[in-house]
């Protein structure tokens, strides 16, 4: 994951790449060009890499299996260095190239950069883990996708399961970092708690305000203070992971991570156990869209499972990974569906079809392009031993109880 | 009550945290008048070289200090390296090249912890005897939080003692007031330069290890304490220990106490402390006034006040070994062919390229002229009225939001009156801020005041809703312009690039006229000497404020022009990378030519282009390259091509007058 060694292909190809902003002549036949733009710089690039690995193995395992219509699938991966305009440049430079079908970021900023030029640029964007709201409601254009929840599925997702297995947790509380993203991650957090706890546990519990964080912080200790002061049960973590990890282990001292029943976080995923290790509370739920075990039954899991083992060395997969290498493949069903690989088709296809996937069959709300899959979430707990956390469970909420109805063209309001 | 009491306990703990980090800073400009930006990733280093030595868990406190002093000594050493390699030939360079190539540096040094550690989040459980609390009276207090206390003070009394009571001590500061004196005397200077060096890196490297088991280790540990240990140094007076010791403390205690009680806008104490202590004392709260009006260095304050034959020598040798921007303006420009020609070349091809170029290569080209028109704005400032904004981003962002917000929310403006509108307004702020700022501070602490600034406006718009908060405002038409007799269509991408390039032009066309007007000589006149300027009748304030306006208005218009093509503007247009920008762009061009930041702008873009698909290791390849620049040329591109040329000429010219001398030689 880790590994940037640049190989002398990489070199080559980057002095390749210097000759190659010249208009092309389009190709018509030859390999089924998917382009891959992810943040691949600076602090936020491991979860670009686990995108652009999700990706490279679907598009080896299609390539082994005899391509798509009989060609081959090649995958052209640019680093948008988390910035909207150097996302923007590439995807021009990709479209300008002749590559129409476009593998998009995580990161809302960038989407909301990329999104709305698609129409103009007649290509397709399929974005794997984009939680932005607005890009399949008031931004809604066809050309878009989103392969994976939106920030209202994902969290209120949790706050369902919050409900359904700590009905106990009558007070809630909250650190947020002070940014829109959070803002948001915590408006939503908050009322639906209320919401599925008057629904699932028939009670009317308490969220308080939440304790601001600014951004960039490494000393929470006031905040934990002020927290520990306010007899909470259940704690909303909104804060971005490496936060999270600090705020967690300045905790403990105070007694704060021990006398809370639950904590519901967003961002720490498969790193919250290897990171917090004997620092990890009771009942901590964070966001994982994929586990091998819940998914195991699909054909397509095991084989993607084993290429992430073969390509890392790691036996747990990162879930992002699992959202690129589903794009790549409903990129393929579209193709399947949709030989002629033109745009107008290609949309049609995807707005149409099941594809298999490591999540097993799966397709596309019709009317905003959001993909119909239920958000999952780990819970992890301490354990006396090492390595000082446990895995307890793996739970997924089907897309019907965590889903808004599809309204394209209208804003979202919660 | 108690989270008040804790808050100031926690404030003080916190303010040593973020001294272990000033200390190191402000030593380093203190003695050798270099801020160091990179000072923050060799911290970093520190905290990831004690994960690689003890692994995710460090068993005691005398192990834990081990691998701190590890650590430390290690950092040190590569203090060593950095010396010899690049602070020992900058040390008489002008200031801002100084901060150029400690930039570059902190880039390298990230990019490579990055490349060795990954970017993902690691942490190092601390002792157990420093995991626990003690209680007293209601009020929690981490052990830990008591370990840096005793660390801070621990720090703080040695070097305090070491600077004020040990002979070396004495010959340090003795550096500081007249180096040349202390070479006669027989010390050798660069030795001790050397250690101060040495002993910086060294308590960067043992500060990261020994705060490691406080936080997660990640790649942005370098970012988040160097900003904090600057605002120390500046608030404290920079080069300053005691300074920076209480400003620690005062910090700390100030962010700790508005967690508690002005909970609302946490990322903005920071920014807001310091404007207020540069605004009302310049020099910081420990510095000697001098130092803030008229010094980006305190040197300037203590050689003002020595005998003026025992600072004489000094300040002319430094003067002669500073690469003078100003000396190079005065030169005589290239005569040769080769820069009109490559320029002809460049025009041709930016102006042809929607008939060669793709989509992708024509965006960055569009981006590329923003840039550098943006670059030449910051330059007009720079490099003629000799004036530093580090912040000049929030102009580009007025400029920006303004438009974008114009064009997206239906207003119905005109986009002519719209660019007309966000230029008069990026004037009005410059002089507002210009009003009060340049009144108050020149040098280093202008930069860092306006940085400041910048930072709260992208803090405040970041707040604002109706801008779209964090997100910004996406999906911003591109005009078509009624004329009445016709209709001027921008939507398409060949239009907008045209119109850019052409805006571009009217944007440099003003600011060349005037850097080449009796205005822009009277800018190198202030530029060169403000008293004597003065002197003559010219009134310096004013003619520092117009350039600030202008340069204000220019950088807002160019920022209105980049809103319809990028179609997205976010709070980052105003962020401290973006002011940066201009900076590199200026300095790796060559701030002495009036088309050196355009030159560097091209350089960077180019750069960034080629090296797009060596993904993870562009920060190492960007701070490498600027590194290389400003080493092997100083004076950018343009410096270096004039010196190439000048050197070409010499023997010829050489050969000119020695034939003159002999034939005189022999007639009779």
């Amino acid at each position: 994951m880790s590994d940037t060694r640049i190989s002398r292909r990489t070199a080559l190809a980057g002095l390749a790449a210097l000759s190659s902003g010249v208009r092309p002549a389009l190709a018509q036949t030859g390999p089924i060009r998917i382009g891959c733009l992810q943040t691949l710089t600076g602090s936020l690039a491991d979860i670009g890499k686990a995108h652009v690995l999700g990706a490279q193995i679907a598009t080896k395992q299609i390539n082994a299996a005899g391509g798509i219509n009989g060609r081959q699938v090649e995958l052209i991966v640019r680093d948008t260095k988390f910035s909207p305009q150097e996302a923007v440049t590439t995807l021009r430079e990709l479209v300008g190239s002749g590559v129409n079908m476009i593998i998009g970021e995580a990161f809302t900023h960038i989407n909301l950069a990329t999104q709305p030029l698609m129409p103009q640029l007649n290509a397709v964007l399929v974005s794997p883990t984009t939680i932005a709201m607005e890009l399949t409601h008031e931004m809604f254009n066809r050309n878009f996708f989103r392969c994976g929840p939106n920030a209202y599925m994902q969290y209120s997702g949790e706050t369902v399961l919050m409900a359904k297995q700590n009905p106990d947790v009558m007070r809630w509380g909250a650190i947020q970092g002070d940014s829109a993203g959070f803002k948001v991650g915590y408006d939503v957090m908050s009322a639906t708690l209320k919401q599925n706890y008057k629904k699932f546990a028939n009670k009317t519990i308490e969220v308080l305000d939440p304790v601001l964080v600014k951004a960039g912080a490494t000393d929470f200790r006031t905040q934990i203070n002020q927290l520990a002061g306010q007899n909470l049960q259940g704690l909303i973590l909104m804060l971005g992971g490496g936060e999270a990890v600090s705020f967690l282990k300045q905790a403990r001292p105070f007694g704060l991570i021990q006398s809370l029943k639950a904590v519901a976080d967003n961002n720490l995923n498969i790193s919250a156990g290897p990171s917090l290790k004997s620092d990890m509370p009771n009942n901590f739920v964070t966001s994982c869209m994929w586990q091998i075990d819940a998914y195991k039954q699909y054909p397509l899991a095991a084989p993607f499972a084993a290429g992430w083992l073969a390509e890392t060395k790691d036996p747990v997969v990162n879930p992002y990974a699992a959202n690129s290498h589903t794009a790549v493949m409903s990129f393929a069903g579209a193709v399947k569906a949709a030989p002629a690989g033109d745009t107008a088709g290609i949309i049609s296809a995807l707005e149409t079809i099941t594809f298999d996937s490591v999540y097993g069959p799966l397709s596309y709300r019709t009317e905003d392009h959001q993909l119909k899959v239920g958000p999952g979430y780990m819970e992890l707990g301490p354990q006396a031993a090492d390595p000082g956390w446990r895995m307890v469970k793996f739970v997924r909420v089907p897309f019907e109880e965590a889903a808004e109805p599809a309204a394209p063209g209208k804003a979202f309001v919660l | 009550m108690q989270q008040v009491i804790f808050a100031l306990f926690n404030g003080f703990a916190s303010g040593m945290s973020i001294f272990l980090v000033a200390a190191g800073v402000t030593l380093i400009f203190g003695i050798l008048k270099i801020v160091n930006f990179s000072h923050g990733a060799f911290f970093m280093l520190g905290a990831y070289l004690a994960f690689a030595f003890a692994g995710d868990e460090i068993s005691s406190v005398p192990q834990l200090l081990a691998v701190s002093l590890a650590a430390g000594v290690l950092v040190g050493c590569l203090g060593w390296i950095v010396d010899k390699v690049v602070l020992d030939r900058i040390r008489s360079f002008d200031e801002h090249f100084v901060l150029i190539a400690t930039f570059a540096l902190l880039l390298v040094v990230s990019g490579g912890v990055k490349a060795i550690w990954g970017v993902e989040y690691h942490s190092i459980a601390p002792p157990d005897a420093l995991a626990g609390a003690w209680r007293f009276a209601g009020v929690v207090i981490p052990t830990y939080s008591l370990f840096i206390i005793a660390v801070g003070l621990v720090a703080f009394v040695v070097l305090d003692f070491g600077l004020h009571r040990l002979w070396i001590g004495k010959i340090l500061r003795s550096l500081v007031n007249d180096s040349w004196i202390v070479g006669l005397l027989g010390f050798n200077v660069s030795a001790y330069y050397l250690f101060t060096v040495m002993l910086a890196f060294a308590l960067a490297g043992a500060a990261g290890a020994l705060l490691a088991p406080n936080q997660s280790l990640s790649p942005t540990l370098a970012e988040s304490y160097l900003l904090l240990g600057f605002v120390c140094c500046i608030i404290g007076g920079l080069g300053n220990v005691r300074g920076a010791f209480i400003a620690s403390i005062l910090l700390g205690t100030v962010e700790s106490l508005t967690t508690v009680l002005l909970n609302g806008f946490p990322g903005l104490t920071v920014y807001v402390a310091m404007v207020l202590v540069l605004l009302f004392r310049p020099q910081g709260l420990f510095g000697s006034a001098a130092a803030g009006q008229h010094g980006s260095a305190a040197l300037e304050s203590w050689t003002a006040s020595l005998p003026a034959a025992a600072v004489m020598p000094s300040a002319a040798r430094r003067a002669k070994a500073r690469p003078a921007l100003t000396d190079l303006r005065l030169t005589d420009r290239g005569r040769s062919v080769l820069g009109p020609a490559i320029a002809g070349i460049g025009i041709a091809a930016v102006v042809s390229a929607p008939a060669w170029a793709n989509g992708g290569l024509i965006f960055l080209m569009g981006l590329t002229a923003i840039e550098a028109a943006f670059a030449l704005s910051w330059n007009f400032l720079f490099g003629y009225a000799g004036v530093v904004s580090f912040g000049h981003a929030a102009f580009f962002a007025i400029g920006a939001y303004g438009v974008g917000a114009g064009l997206k929310l239906a207003t119905g403006l005109p986009f002519p009156l719209l660019l007309v509108a966000v230029t008069v307004a990026g004037a009005i702020v410059a002089a507002i801020v210009g009003l009060i700022a340049l009144r108050r501070a020149s040098g280093i602490y202008l930069a860092i005041l306006t940085m400041s600034l910048a930072e709260i406006f992208r803090i405040v718009v970041g707040y604002s809703v109706a801008l779209g908060r964090d997100d910004g405002l996406a999906a911003i038409p591109r005009p078509s312009v009624s004329f009445g007799i016709g209709t001027l269509d921008l939507t398409g991408d060949t239009a907008y690039f045209y119109f850019i390039l052409f805006m571009a032009v009217v944007v440099a066309a003003p600011l060349w006229w005037l850097s080449h007007s009796r205005v822009g000589r009277t800018l190198r006149a202030i530029h060169q000497d403000p008293e004597r300027t003065a002197f003559v009748g010219v009134d310096v304030a004013r003619y520092r404020l117009a350039a600030f306006m202008v340069s204000g208005g220019a950088a807002a218009l160019i920022g209105g022009v980049s809103a319809p093509w990028t179609q997205i503007v976010t709070p980052e247009a105003a962020n401290m990378s973006h002011s940066m920008a201009p900076v590199l762009n200026t300095l790796l061009g060559g701030a002495s030519s009036f088309w050196g930041p355009v030159i560097g702008s091209a350089v960077f873009a180019f750069v960034g282009f080629a090296t797009r698909t060596l993904a993870g290791i562009s920060e190492i390849i960007i701070g490498a390259t600027l590194l290389t620049i400003v080493l092997a040329a100083p004076e950018g591109i343009v410096g270096f091509l004039r010196s190439l040329e000048a050197r070409r000429r010499r023997p010829r010219h050489a050969a000119g007058i020695s034939t003159k001398s002999t034939t005189s030689g022999e007639a009779p």
